[in-house]
């Protein structure tokens, strides 16, 4: 019995530091001059985790959270010497970029699942394979005049009140219950190929993008090892 | 001997939280209160005079133009449907005819009235009777519903009903009730936990999921009230929106495959009911003599792409529904060659025994008529091909390349005709 608790415990440290930040091992660097990055829109939603366990999207939160993500990848982007391009947000983009960010939430989780390395890695992607969007990336090209985009998700939760309550009650009955959680990739595309030449990810319990401060730590924690 | 006694009462009191969660089923009232109350914009807010279980949350009609609160939970839902929108806006479903969609916007706008600005409205080629309403104002008209209405009235009528699930806010009525339902079952699950008994928490989630459910055909029940009225105010004839609800349930009737009705776990009421009801409300309706129903203005506008919508529908293989639905077309007496030629077409896909004989026969009812298309030919020719009559092919084939005027494939055709000689 002993021996079950200790091996629960050890499975649980294992996913608890698990839940520390993650970079790429893609070897990258910058070509001189060729340094324009286009930064897609963010695909941030912060929420609340209640009680029973939903997450309530909070727009409120959400839209700090963009403006100061935003703030600090200028900063961040700045300081890896590159010239940043902003793309448009809105419901106006064009129907081709929509469909790149939409291409790229899944080509980034299955980034996340399957690199190598990862618990699902794939057999075929035992060696570092390029992970690509494919051609279609050169309408960014054109339209912005960029040599990389860079395309970010982030996905953040806070636990509620209620949910505190039930985390504790949780305990006292010897349940481990999840609270809120932090998760988020970004990828750097090559807009000549479409390859994912740099990606970086988070998955943690901490973090937080509600304050200005907290999204500069959270940026810095997502962009570790982006090629200075 | 405590334990049994225990489980008993919880077993009775989960029993109680079930049969509570169906006592709405068949609540007249829903829709009745609803109609009164969309029939006069000058009416308080639902807030302030309802008691019933359908107004709990006791919250008020959006106003026109209004957004929710930036801090609210619901402020929370119109941005996740903001980002949805995205998708709907730039999806390649998304059919983008200016005539198509100036009709249905002109129609959202007399039944919205007030709100009309408060609403995007997408129409989507998709083959199946549906149209549904976002949180924050995004109208999804799905192409299958505007081949399958007969008439502008049966369009508003619709319409009515998903604007009404917006500015009643239903959707922000359904999030509270998730939460407050998902947040008690914490506790049946520690109760579950605590006592050991672990039938609580089986039987408190299935008490949840039936009243979820039970609340979500309320809201139905009273968007169809409400938008009744509401088609009523931008004067179309109420009668119809009976009527789209008997079309539905004729081409269900239909479907070898027919579900039974789950009053349980189902999100809408049986259209039965809905039928009834709002044939029972449109009586109440005094002056139908200025009331219209647009049977032209509605064809016209779907006649450039009705054929496409047809062939969407066949694409679907679901051959018994699509017959009925065929049967239903051509009692509206709509152009009818274009509907006998794709019952031919149904028949000529389907292939079962007899099935080349009567698509033969439907080809042939279209053909004496004005409009009939040139593809009808095409398809005559290659049915008679297939089954040795080469001559008669011959003849059906020349007469499509004669009508089709540059048909993609005419060398094929050419070819085929060649060989036959």
């Amino acid at each position: 019995m002993k021996g079950v608790i200790q091996t629960i415990a050890l499975c649980f440290i294992a996913f608890a530091s698990a839940g520390c930040v993650i970079t790429n091992h893609l070897q990258f660097n910058w070509k001189d001059d060729h340094r324009r990055v286009l930064l897609m829109p963010t695909d941030i939603q912060l929420s609340e985790l209640n009680a029973g366990g939903m997450e309530m999207p909070n727009a409120e939160w959400t839209m700090s959270a963009e403006k100061h993500f935003l703030q600090s990848m200028r900063r961040k982007l700045a300081q890896a010497n590159s010239h940043v391009i902003e793309a448009e947000g809105g419901l106006h983009q064009p129907a081709d970029q929509v469909s790149l960010i939409k291409l790229h939430e899944a080509v980034g989780i299955s980034v996340q699942k399957h690199r190598p390395g990862a618990i699902l890695s794939l057999p075929t992607k035992a060696k570092e394979e390029p992970w690509t969007l494919g051609p279609s990336v050169h309408k960014l090209k054109q339209r912005y005049n960029a040599d990389y985009a860079l395309f970010v998700n982030i996905r953040d939760s806070y636990t509620s009140g209620g949910r505190v309550t039930a985390i504790v009650v949780a305990a006292m009955l010897g349940v481990q219950m999840q609270g809120g959680v932090q998760r988020g990739f970004a990828s750097l595309v090559d807009l000549n190929s479409g390859e994912v030449v740099w990606y970086g990810f988070l998955a943690r319990e901490h973090g937080d993008l509600r304050t200005l401060e907290g999204a500069q730590e959270t940026t810095d924690a997502l962009l570790k090892g982006f090629p200075g | 001997m405590m334990a049994p006694f225990r489980s008993a009462r919880i077993f009775a009191l989960s029993t109680a939280l079930l049969l509570g969660a169906c006592q709405t089923t068949a609540n007249n009232k829903i829709y009745t209160d609803a109609f009164s109350r969309g029939a006069k914009s000058d009416q308080p807010s639902v807030a302030e005079t309802s008691k019933d279980t359908i107004h709990q949350y006791r919250i008020d009609d959006l106003k026109p133009g209004e957004r929710p609160e930036l801090s609210s939970d619901e402020a929370g839902i119109w941005m996740v449907t903001d980002k949805a929108e995205l998708s709907i806006a730039t999806s390649g479903l998304r059919i983008t005819d200016p005539k198509l969609n100036a009709y249905v916007n002109d129609v959202v706008c007399r039944v919205a009235g007030d709100y009309c600005k408060d609403f995007r409205v997408y129409i989507m080629r998709i083959p199946q009777f549906n149209a549904t309403m976002s949180p924050n104002g995004t109208m999804v008209i799905y192409s299958g519903f505007l081949l399958r209405a007969k008439n502008e009235a049966q369009l508003a009528a619709v319409i009515g009903h998903e604007i009404s699930h917006y500015l009643r806010r239903h959707s922000a009525q359904s999030q509270k009730d998730i939460v407050d339902k998902t947040n008690a079952l914490m506790f049946a699950q520690f109760a579950a936990a605590i006592t050991g008994i672990t039938p609580i928490n089986d039987f408190a989630a299935l008490a949840a999921v039936g009243s979820v459910q039970a609340f979500s055909r309320d809201h139905e029940r009273e968007a169809d009230g409400y938008g009744q009225a509401l088609m009523v105010r931008a004067g179309y004839d109420p009668k119809e929106a009976a009527i789209i609800w008997q079309r539905v349930i004729r081409e269900d009737d239909a479907a070898p495959d027919k579900v039974a009705y789950d009053p349980f776990l189902s999100t809408h009421p049986p259209s039965e009911e809905r039928t009834d009801t709002l044939n029972k409300l449109a009586k109440t309706v005094n002056n139908s003599g200025e009331l219209r129903t647009g049977e032209t203005a509605h064809q016209n506008a779907i006649a450039p792409l009705r054929a496409e919508f047809l062939r969407d529908e066949l694409a679907g293989r679901r051959y018994s529904t699509a017959l009925e639905l065929l049967d239903m077309l051509l009692e509206d007496n709509y152009r009818p060659a274009e509907v006998h030629y794709f019952r031919g077409e149904l028949y000529r896909l389907r292939g079962k025994d007899k099935d080349a004989e009567k698509a033969l026969s439907a080809y042939r009812k279209a053909m004496p008529e004005d409009d009939a298309p040139a593809d009808l030919y095409r398809s005559y020719g290659l049915l008679l091909h297939r089954i040795g009559k080469k001559d008669e092919a011959t003849a059906a084939l020349d007469t499509y390349l004669e009508k089709a005027g540059d048909a993609p494939d005419r060398e094929m055709i050419q070819a085929l005709i060649e060989g036959n000689r």
